[in-house]
C-alpha cells in the first residue's frame, strides 16, 4: 500500500508539472465573454452559450450560433426589420469562436452592401481584424467598406478584386463585385462573375440570387435601363 | 491434528463482524462467530445450515472475497491470496453469471489461459471438459440459449478447467431439476475418485449424504458439529420410523402401546431405539408388518438435532405419516 | 502481461456483442448525419464546419460509450457477481484493472476510429487534409483512456451503477472548467469557494490539455507547435495515478 500511494503522488506530481508547463497552451481565447449585448432577442439563451464555453464544446457552439446567424437572414420576415439583430449575432459567434472569419465577412458583408449599416459592419469587422491581425481578407472589406460609404466605386472595385481571387472566395463576396461592377457599367464583367457562380456554386441562395441578378441584368440590356 | 499436506483447508479462530455505518444507529452483526475447521485432502466435505447461517461469508473468506474480521485461513498451506495458491483452486458460485453473448467454448478458454494453459494444451483440456460436463454439442451457443441446467454445467467446467486440488462450492444443485442433482453428483464423485478435494455448502441434505465424507453444520454463525458421514449414518437410533400394517384386526392389537393409532392411521411412528422390540412383540402377535421406513433422511435428522429443531423433526415426521 | 491481454481482449469481446453497443453505433451514424446536415444548412466552409461538429460528435460518442460500459458492467460484474469468477482465479487484481481499462478502451477506440476515418475520408476527399484533424481526434482518444481508467476506479469504490455514470459524466464536463476555475482561483475568493475550487481544481483532470477541437481556428497553431511531450505526461501521470488508486480500492474492497 505504501508502494501505491508512493505511486499515486509521483503520478501527480509528474501530471501537474506537465500541465504548468503548458500555460501559454492551455489559456482561453481573450475574446471569450459570457456576457453578449443586453438587448440581443436571440434564440439561444446564455446559459446555453455559457455552458457550451465551458464545457469543451465552444467551436461547436459557435457553429450553432452560426447557423442561427444564417437562418436568421434567411428569414424573409427579417428583411422587415431590416434584420436588425444581424450585428448582435455575430458578435455572439464571434465571442465563442474569434478565429472564424466567415462570420465577419457574411456579416460586414451583408451589414454594409445590403441595408448599408456602416458603422454596425465596421464594428464587426474591427473585432475581426483584432482577433485575426493577420487575416488580409477582413482588411480588404473595411477598405471597400470605407469606400463604399464615400461611393467610390473605382477604389472599391480592386479591392474586392483582391478578395475575389483570394482562394474560397466566398460567393456573397463575388455577388457584391458583380453589383459593383453592374454599377459602374462593366456588365462583361458581372455577367462573367455570375456564371462563376452558378459554375460553382452548390447552394440554392447563391444560385437563384445569380441567376436573378442575371435576368435583372439582361432585362435593363434590353430595355436600355440603366443599372441602380 | 493432521499436518498441512492432509489438511486441504485450516481455519483458526474465523470470525466475521459486519459493521453498518448507518449514520443514526451504528450495528454490529456477526455474520461468523470464531470457528475452527479443518478439512482434509482428498475428501467431500458437506457445510449445511439455514439460510443466513454464514455459509456464503465462510465460503468467500475462504476464497479471498471477504477480509476475517479475525482468525486466520490456510488454503492448501498457503494464503489465497497468492497466484499460486488460486491456480490449485476451483470455484463454483450460487447461480455463476456468465456475459450471455459468449459461447461456453469461449469462456472455458479465457479461464483456461488464466490459469495458465495455453495453445494445444488449452484446447485439449477444453475439449475434455466439456465431455466431462456434457456440452460438447452445445459448446458453440451462446450462454444466452443455454438452460438453467447448461448454465450451472458451464459453471462445474469453470471450475474445473484448471484441474484444481480443491474446489469450492456454492449452492451446486440450486436450480437444478433431479436428473441436474444425478449430473452433478456423478461429477463430484468422479472428482473425489480422483483425489479432488470438495468443500460445498448446499440445503440439499440428501447430496451430503451421497457425496460427503464429512458433514459440517453452521448455525447462526456458529459452527455447531463436525461429523464423518459414516458416524451420522450410525446414529439410526436417534431416527423415527413409521411401521405400516393393513389389514390388522383391533382384537390383535389389545395390550399394544400403539394400538389406538394403528387402528386409525394404519400404522403408527417409533423412535430407532425402539423398533427392534416393537417389531418383536409384533411378530409374537403373528401380526405380519406391510413396511418399515424412516420418517426423515439421517443427515436431516442429524441436522435438526444440531441445531436444536427436533421439534421440527417431530412436524416433519407427523405430516410424512399422515401422507 | 499475458493476462492483462486476456482480460482485455474478453471484456472488449463482451462489450462488442452487447447489444447496447449496436445501438450507440446506430446513434453515431446518426450523429455523422446531423453534422453535415448542419454543415450543408450553413454558410461558407461546410466542410470545415462539419469536420468542427465531427470532432463535437466524436468527444460525445466517446463519453456515452464509456457511460454504457460502466453501466452495463457494473450490473454484470457488481450486481450479478461476474466478477467473483474472475477475482477467484490466478489473476491479480491490478492485472483485473488494468485489463478491464484497456479492453474498455479498445472498444471506444474502435468507435472513434470509424467516425474519424469516415469523417477524415470524406473531407480529405471532397478538400483536402487537415492535419490537425487527425490529431485533434487522436487527442479525444486519449482523452477517453484518462476518463476510461478514472470511471473503472471509481467504480471500484461505488456502491451504485447511477454513481459511476454520474461521476464520470460530471468529471468529463468539470475536467473543461479548469482554465475557468484557475482564472476564478485568481482573483482571490473567499476562503469556503477557494476550498471548493481547488478540491476541483487538484482532484479533477483537466481535458483541455486534450481540447484541440476548440483551437484549430487559431492561425497559430501548428502540430509543430503543440506540447506533445507535455500532454503525453499529463495523460500519462493522471490516469497512472487514477489506475493506482483503483487498484487500491479493489484490493480492498468486500465483495458481499
Amino acid at each position: 500500500m505504501a508502494l501505491i500511494l508512493a505511486g499515486v503522488i509521483l503520478a501527480v506530481a509528474l501530471a501537474f508539472r506537465s500541465e504548468n508547463r503548458m500555460g501559454a497552451y492551455l489559456k482561453p481565447p481573450d475574446f471569450v465573454s459570457l456576457g453578449g449585448p443586453a438587448q440581443a432577442e436571440v434564440r439561444v439563451p446564455s446559459t446555453i452559450r455559457a455552458a457550451a464555453a465551458l464545457t469543451g464544446f465552444r467551436v461547436p457552439a459557435a457553429h450553432l450560433f452560426w447557423l442561427t446567424e444564417v437562418q436568421y437572414y434567411g428569414d424573409s420576415d427579417n428583411a422587415k426589420t431590416r434584420y436588425g439583430l444581424l450585428l448582435d449575432y455575430g458578435l455572439l459567434t464571434a465571442d465563442l469562436n474569434p478565429h472564424f472569419t466567415e462570420n465577419y465577412l457574411f456579416g460586414a458583408a451583408i451589414l454594409a452592401f445590403h441595408v448599408h449599416r456602416i458603422e454596425e459592419a465596421v464594428r464587426l469587422l474591427n473585432r475581426g481584424i483584432g482577433a485575426n491581425p493577420q487575416n488580409i481578407r477582413l482588411k480588404l472589406l473595411l477598405a471597400a467598406i470605407a469606400y463604399m460609404n464615400i461611393d467610390d466605386t473605382q477604389k472599391i472595385i480592386p479591392i474586392l478584386e483582391a478578395q475575389v481571387s483570394l482562394r474560397d472566395a466566398p460567393p456573397m463576396l463575388v455577388n457584391i463585385l458583380a453589383n459593383t461592377y453592374r454599377k459602374a457599367g462593366q456588365t462583361q464583367k458581372a455577367v462573367a462573375l455570375w456564371q462563376r457562380i452558378l459554375r460553382t456554386t452548390n447552394r440554392d441562395d447563391d444560385r437563384d440570387q445569380a441567376t436573378r441578378a442575371l435576368e435583372q441584368l439582361y432585362a435593363e440590356i434590353k430595355t436600355g435601363k440603366k443599372p441602380r | 491434528m493432521t499436518s498441512p499436506s492432509e489438511t486441504a483447508l485450516r481455519v483458526r479462530n474465523l470470525s466475521k463482524i459486519y459493521r453498518h455505518n448507518n449514520p443514526f444507529k451504528r450495528h454490529r452483526e456477526a455474520a461468523l462467530q470464531p470457528l475452527d475447521l479443518d478439512v482434509p485432502s482428498h475428501q467431500a466435505f458437506g457445510l449445511i445450515g439455514l439460510n443466513g447461517a454464514g455459509k456464503t461469508t465462510l465460503v468467500k473468506i475462504l476464497l479471498g472475497l471477504l477480509t476475517p474480521t479475525t482468525g486466520s485461513v490456510e488454503v492448501l498451506g498457503g494464503s489465497i491470496g497468492s497466484r499460486v495458491i488460486r491456480a490449485r483452486v476451483g470455484y463454483l458460485p450460487e447461480l455463476p453469471y456468465f456475459p450471455r453473448q459468449m459461447t461456453a467454448r469461449e469462456l472455458l478458454a479465457y479461464y483456461g489461459y488464466l490459469y495458465g494453459l495455453r495453445g494445444k494444451g488449452l484446447t485439449a483440456r477444453v475439449e475434455e471438459i466439456l465431455e466431462i460436463v456434457r456440452l460438447q454439442k452445445a459448446s458453440g451457443y451462446r450462454i444466452a440459449e443455454y438452460s438453467k441446467g447448461m448454465q450451472q454445467r458451464v459453471g462445474i467446467a469453470q471450475a474445473l478447467i484448471g484441474k484444481p486440488e480443491l474446489i469450492l462450492c456454492d449452492e451446486p444443485v440450486t436450480g437444478l431439476d433431479p436428473v441436474g442433482y444425478r449430473e452433478v453428483r456423478e461429477i463430484f464423485l468422479e472428482l473425489k475418485r480422483t483425489g479432488t478435494t470438495l468443500f460445498f455448502n448446499t440445503h440439499v441434505l440428501s447430496e451430503v449424504e451421497k457425496i460427503c465424507d464429512w458433514v459440517g453444520v453452521l448455525h447462526e454463525g456458529v459452527l455447531r458439529r463436525v461429523a464423518r458421514v459414516s458416524e451420522v449414518m450410525a446414529e439410526k437410533l436417534e431416527m423415527d420410523y413409521w411401521v405400516e400394517l393393513t389389514g390388522v384386526a383391533a382384537d390383535r392389537l389389545q395390550g399394544f402401546a400403539h394400538a389406538e393409532t394403528a387402528a386409525r392411521s394404519g400404522g403408527f411412528q417409533v423412535s430407532g431405539r425402539e423398533l427392534s422390540g416393537v417389531l418383536g412383540d409384533l411378530s409374537a402377535r403373528g401380526i405380519t408388518v406391510s413396511g418399515v421406513r424412516p420418517l426423515s433422511s439421517l443427515v436431516e435428522s442429524f441436522f435438526l438435532r444440531t441445531i436444536g429443531r427436533e421439534s421440527d423433526l417431530m412436524f416433519t415426521n407427523r405430516r410424512e405419516a399422515r401422507s | 502481461m499475458s493476462r492483462v491481454a486476456a482480460v482485455a481482449w474478453f471484456s472488449f469481446r463482451e462489450l462488442v456483442r452487447s447489444k447496447l453497443l449496436v445501438v450507440w453505433l446506430l446513434a453515431v451514424g446518426l450523429l455523422c448525419g446531423v453534422a453535415y446536415l448542419l454543415a450543408y444548412l450553413s454558410y461558407g466552409e461546410p466542410l470545415r464546419i462539419f469536420m468542427d461538429l465531427g470532432l463535437a460528435g466524436l468527444e460525445a460518442a466517446g463519453l456515452v460509450v464509456l457511460l454504457l460500459e460502466l453501466a452495463v458492467t457494473y450490473n454484470t460484474d457488481m450486481e450479478q457477481k461476474a466478477v467473483f469468477l474472475q477475482l477467484t482465479k490466478p489473476l491479480t487484481r491490478g492485472e483485473y484493472l488494468l485489463g478491464r481499462v484497456v479492453g474498455f478502451w479498445m472498444v471506444n477506440c474502435l468507435v472513434l476510429l470509424g467516425m474519424t476515418l469516415f469523417i477524415g475520408g470524406f473531407i480529405a476527399f471532397h478538400h483536402g487534409q487537415y492535419p490537425l484533424f487527425w490529431v485533434a481526434a487522436a487527442l479525444v482518444m486519449i482523452q477517453m483512456f484518462l476518463l476510461t481508467t478514472l470511471g473503472l476506479a471509481y467504480q471500484m469504490i461505488a456502491t451504485s451503477m447511477v454513481g459511476t455514470v454520474l461521476f464520470t459524466f460530471f468529471t468529463s464536463i468539470l475536467g473543461h472548467t479548469m482554465s475557468q476555475i484557475r482564472w476564478a482561483l485568481e482573483r482571490k475568493p473567499d476562503p469556503i469557494l477557494r476550498f471548493l475550487l481547488n478540491g476541483t481544481y487538484y482532484l479533477l483532470p483537466n481535458l483541455e490539455v486534450f481540447n484541440l477541437k476548440d483551437r484549430l481556428y487559431d492561425p497559430t497553431l501548428t502540430t509543430a507547435a503543440l506540447p506533445w511531450g507535455d500532454i503525453a505526461l499529463y495523460a500519462f501521470g493522471y490516469s497512472f495515478a487514477a489506475f493506482l488508486v483503483g487498484w487500491w480500492a479493489l484490493e480492498k474492497r468486500e465483495f458481499h
